[in-house]
């Protein structure tokens, strides 16, 4: 699997692959506020945004994917959010990144992107419910709880599907651009 | 070429939250007959009858006013100016553990009563 990943990039091809990938992350927050929500829960989102985050990861690194996450919350949130959801957001996506930088430390051999993405969203509603039970001082905030880990695997499972294909399709074109370059 | 097809983890991941979901479902279930609705707003938290009707204006966040109506044993936001208006969409609520949340006022309605579980101690607390 690793064999799959770019490797061997230099710091600039790195820089503008995060800065695409936070312009690409930046219009599905975008998109994603024109698509009317399928679930009526408070807190559900679906969670385009992610699948930038987990390519991120796959293609460049970690460290990269924590620029691209901190980014990419503040931005939108600038652009498109209200104050008050900038702490959900921010406790969603500090939950979402460490969890998902933990598969890719040790079980990515196990995991592919679509675990990865279930357990990302599954950490981000955590995350936020956690944040909401203490700026609402109440515990009933987790009786959303179920609905939203049940959203988590089938929205999970979508935008992971969508990363998987997206990174193949990205290793290929990259295997054919090196393949031709030996060519010639 | 990279195959899509799942790898054994992702069937473990989806398991154990799916697991983890209907663990939660089954401890916050609504159960047993709710006898007040605790409304906890940025103002404080207020606790009215459920059974004694009753209309009333919460403000929220960013001046944000809902209208919470409570007739015949059951609660909910009858108007909100919050922008996803997904309190309104709960509809009506009756049942200890049931919520009503609206995140961009800062605005959580609960019912209370028999067999709830330790969630209106916190409340109240």
């Amino acid at each position: 699997m690793t064999s799959s990943r770019v490797n061997g990039m230099s710091s600039t091809a790195k820089l503008s692959r995060t800065a695409m990938l936070l312009g690409a992350a930046l219009m599905l927050s975008y998109l994603e506020s024109f698509i009317p929500l399928p679930l009526p829960i408070p807190g559900f989102k679906l969670g385009l945004a992610n699948i930038a985050l987990i390519i991120c990861f796959e293609q460049i690194s970690p460290l990269s994917a924590l620029f691209l996450q901190i980014l990419r919350i503040s931005i939108s949130t600038l652009l498109f959010g209200s104050p008050a959801s900038l702490w959900f957001s921010l406790a969603g996506g500090a939950a979402s990144y460490i969890v998902v930088a933990l598969f890719y430390a040790s079980l990515r051999k196990y995991v592919s992107e679509l675990g990865i993405s279930v357990a990302s969203a599954a950490a981000h509603n955590m995350g936020q419910l956690a944040a909401a039970a203490i700026i609402f001082s109440s515990a009933a905030v987790f009786n959303y709880l179920p609905w939203l880990l049940f959203a988590s695997i089938i929205f999970g499972s979508i935008t992971g599907t969508i990363c998987r294909l997206v990174n193949k399709a990205v290793c290929e074109a990259e295997n054919r651009r090196k393949t031709g370059i030996e060519k010639i | 070429m990279r195959k899509i097809k799942p790898l054994g983890g992702d069937y473990i991941v989806i398991a154990v939250t799916a697991l983890a979901a209907v663990l939660s479902l089954l401890l916050t279930f609504p159960r047993g007959s709710g006898s007040e609705v605790t409304v906890n707003s940025p103002g404080g938290v207020s606790v009215y009858n459920l059974f004694a009707d009753a209309e009333f204006e919460v403000e929220g966040t960013d001046g944000i006013v809902m209208t919470v109506v409570i007739k015949d044993g059951s609660v909910f936001a009858a108007e909100s100016g919050c922008p996803d208006r997904l309190c309104v969409k709960t509809g009506k609520i009756s049942r200890p553990g049931e919520t009503i949340i609206c995140l961009p006022a800062h605005i959580i309605i609960t019912v209370g009563g028999e067999n709830e579980g330790g969630e209106h101690d916190f409340v109240a607390g």
